[in-house]
């Protein structure tokens, strides 16, 4: 293989970039999450909208699944309305492809791995992780975040066919992980790795126990070898503040989700630009 | 079909006893292992779970394997399973039913006449021992029927440890005696509202409850499924069911049943009664599916009927899922069996021709149970009336020299409210309705 074909390309390119770009600015990037479908495929529109324009750097974008194991109550709730009102799988592809067209900022699936293994085409009967993967990849996706797909059950070479797709795939770790298990991530990762900020599901408020989050970012970095981006529980300015020199990325998730739920789209706006730390 | 099965009128070799000290499932099957390092009966099983949950799984697996070794840990488990339970359950010759059917002579293997009326309490007692090893501070589980709700939370009332029970709002319904057991014994249970509220989401509630507590929890899982280690635990607790099964038929007819029927929601009571007999090509294993209402989608809990690969709540099998991965609805006239997955190994199986399943409609189930009821005097539970349904179809076709075990899984008790509903028992909808009203003292 040519050192070119081992290059990121495309959106997976771009990707790479924007941490690039994030470690210039010495600047925490902002990932934030949307459950397609939830409460309409119009409001995702909207809200991709409203990220996009407010200088987020990622989007992860969660295909509904009917029983998400690592999800609190919010996205649970979330995925099973969308599910309820019928949003398909291949409608998350046809919307994802809409919205990498119209705007710049990267996006990601995230999903279980049951989505992925029994994705297929109309009229195709092989499912799995290269028709996946292919989809998602053609959908303009720079990686998949699947919590419940460890490294160690080597699905038809799961991170292989990511990439060969030029897809990054994303694998999720927690601070109670010990060290053999993070270098088989690193074996298996690339773009970044996604570090909970605690053991538990998304969506609660709890207190973070920094210094141990911060010895948890350490050990990542010098493991994986990757930027490292923080998820659970993050619903503050001040809190992806102080990720400064210990992570790359901060990502937001259920309390988006809850704002948009009590406050409406425009508050909504104003709570991403304020996490984004846009001033203007 | 079982291809293996031993020719008609040969009559199979008397067996030898199991080897002295074996107390665990059969770890190997024609040169595959049950189930490798990792998890996996073939392709199925493994341990798919989120990162956070691994480092619980590597311990427990690690003193698991470390524990079941140790006679003394054997000794003491054995011991409440005979002092606690009921130990061994008797294998009871259904010699009125078999009469009735008129073909292979029946025998029952009574696992309803144990602690907390059904087999569960067998795997309750083995993990709740293995928790208290492991220095845990607190039990929890999901339940369906809440049979093992109940047993869990009888058994964490005698190893003095919180338990935290969590249930589907729906089943919280259906089995409303049970809620009230597990109450009185101490647990705490929680009505799980998200998905269809059944076992399924009651298995994500508990899997979510422990990651947030994972490192004084032990999750005490329900049946042979899960993520690694779950699926060969469970398995290797319930193997005592088979190994008494050997040698009380070995005492009563000097051989190997023919065939062995279990009905199969996760699949806890079929391997455990089938292990035994993995090894004994002569002897047919059947596994029976709940039927429900119908075989389409959403009326039945028949896994092998319309279900597909899938990797779902940590392992890798057959799941009822429509063409995207959405787990579907199921049913069933038993919670027990209202569960769209199916244990890895019974799988394997499958693939293997070694274990056959069929599926029994709630309807056959009905009438099955009133059967037993008015041929042997037994009632009993929903579930297990599948695999009596199965064994009123086949047996006939035997001819009466065969002889079918079928595991009696649980007694009745806990259905007294779907049954006199299915039944449209006039006096008993008069006497509920006369009790709410504050009318019977
Ligand atoms: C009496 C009885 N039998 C069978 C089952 C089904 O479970 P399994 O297939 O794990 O034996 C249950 C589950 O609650 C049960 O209560």
């Amino acid at each position: 293989m040519s050192p070119e074909a081992d290059r990121p390309q495309g959106r997976a390119a771009a990707l790479v970039e924007v941490f690039a770009r994030l470690r210039k600015d010495s600047r925490v990037g902002l990932m934030t999450h949307i459950v397609f479908g939830y409460p309409t495929v119009e409001a995702s529109r909207h809200l991709v909208d409203i990220m996009a324009r407010s200088g987020v750097d990622l989007i992860e974008v969660q295909l509904p699944f009917s029983d998400p194991t690592a999800d609190g109550p919010t996205i649970t709730h979330a995925c099973q309305k969308a599910l309820d009102r019928g949003v398909r799988v291949a409608d998350g592809l046809a919307f994802a492809r809409e919205v990498t067209k119209k705007y710049a900022v990267p996006i990601l699936f995230m999903s279980y791995f049951n989505v992925v293994f029994n994705y297929h085409e109309k009229g195709e009967a092989r499912r799995g992780v290269a028709a996946f993967a292919k989809a998602a990849a053609g959908a303009g996706a720079a990686g998949l975040i699947i919590p419940d797909l460890p490294p160690e059950e080597d699905q038809e070479r799961y991170p292989e066919t990511c990439r060969e797709h030029g897809l990054h795939p994303i694998y999720v770790t927690s601070p109670n992980v010990n060290d053999r298990r993070l270098e088989a991530i690193a074996k298996a990762a690339s773009g970044f790795v996604y570090a909970t900020s605690r053991t538990g599901t998304t969506g609660r408020e709890v207190q973070i126990a920094m210094e141990e989050l911060g010895r948890f970012l350490d050990r990542a970095h010098r493991l994986c070898k990757l930027p490292v981006a923080v998820g659970f529980s993050i619903s503050k300015r001040e809190q992806i503040e102080a990720l400064s020199g210990k992570a790359e990325m901060a990502v937001v998730g259920s309390h988006l989700i809850q704002v948009y739920e009590k406050l409406g789209l425009s508050a909504l706006e104003r709570e991403i630009r304020t996490l984004a730390g846009r001033k203007d | 079909m079982n291809g293996k099965k031993a020719k008609s009128g040969q009559r199979p070799p008397v067996p030898k006893s199991p080897p002295a000290g074996k107390f665990w499932g059969l770890e190997e099957l024609d040169g595959v292992p049950l189930p490798d390092e990792r998890g996996h009966f073939g392709i199925y099983g493994g341990r798919y779970v989120p990162e956070m949950l691994a480092p619980a799984l590597e311990e427990l697996t690690e003193s698991y394997f470390r524990w079941r070794a140790r006679p003394e840990f054997q000794r003491e488990l054995e011991k409440l399973w005979e002092t606690y339970s009921c130990r061994p359950t008797p294998l009871y010759f259904a010699e009125n039913l078999t009469r009735h059917l008129g073909g292979a002579k029946i025998y029952l293997k009574q696992e309803g006449l144990g602690a907390t009326g059904a087999h569960k309490i067998n795997h309750c007692l083995g993990q709740a021992l293995l928790a208290s090893k492991m220095g845990k501070k607190r039990l929890i589980c999901e339940t369906g029927a809440g049979q093992h709700g109940l047993a869990t939370a009888t058994v964490a009332a005698r190893f003095g440890l919180p338990c935290t029970v969590y249930m589907g709002a729906v089943d919280m319904r259906r089995q409303a005696t049970n809620v009230f057991w597990m109450r009185q014994l101490g647990a705490t249970v929680v009505s799980v509202e998200e998905g269809t509220r059944t076992l399924k989401d009651a298995v994500n509630a508990a899997m979510k409850d422990w990651m947030w507590n994972v490192a004084e929890t032990y999750f005490l899982l329900g049946s042979a499924l899960g993520p690694h280690p779950y699926p060969a635990m469970v398995r290797d607790f319930q193997s005592v069911v088979g190994r008494e099964v050997r040698a009380q038929l070995e005492k009563a007819e000097g051989r190997l049943p023919d065939a062995v029927i279990a009905c199969v929601g996760g699949g806890s009571n079929s391997i455990g009664i089938f292990n035994e007999f993995l090894a004994e090509p002569q002897v047919e294993l059947v596994g029976v599916e709940a039927g429900g209402r119908s075989l389409k989608p959403g009326e039945h809990a028949a896994r092998f009927e319309g279900g597909r690969l899938g990797v779902v709540e940590g392992y890798k099998s057959y799941f009822l899922q429509d063409d995207d991965g959405q787990i579907q609805k199921t049913h069933s006239i038993s919670a027990g069996l209202d569960y769209a997955g199916i244990g890895p190994q019974l799988a394997w199986l499958r693939d293997q021709g070694r274990v056959r399943f069929v599926s029994a409609s709630d309807h056959e189930v009905i009438a099955a149970f009133q059967l037993l009821a008015r041929q042997e005097g037994i009632l009993s539970a929903l579930e297990a009336s599948h695999a009596i349904a199965y064994a009123m179809r086949y047996a006939p076709e035997l001819p009466a020299d065969k002889i079918v075990v079928v595991n009696l899984s649980g007694r009745g008790d806990k259905d007294i409210f779907i049954l006199a509903e299915a039944l449209k028992d006039p006096d008993w909808k008069a006497y509920c309705k006369d009790y709410a009203e504050g009318k019977i003292r």
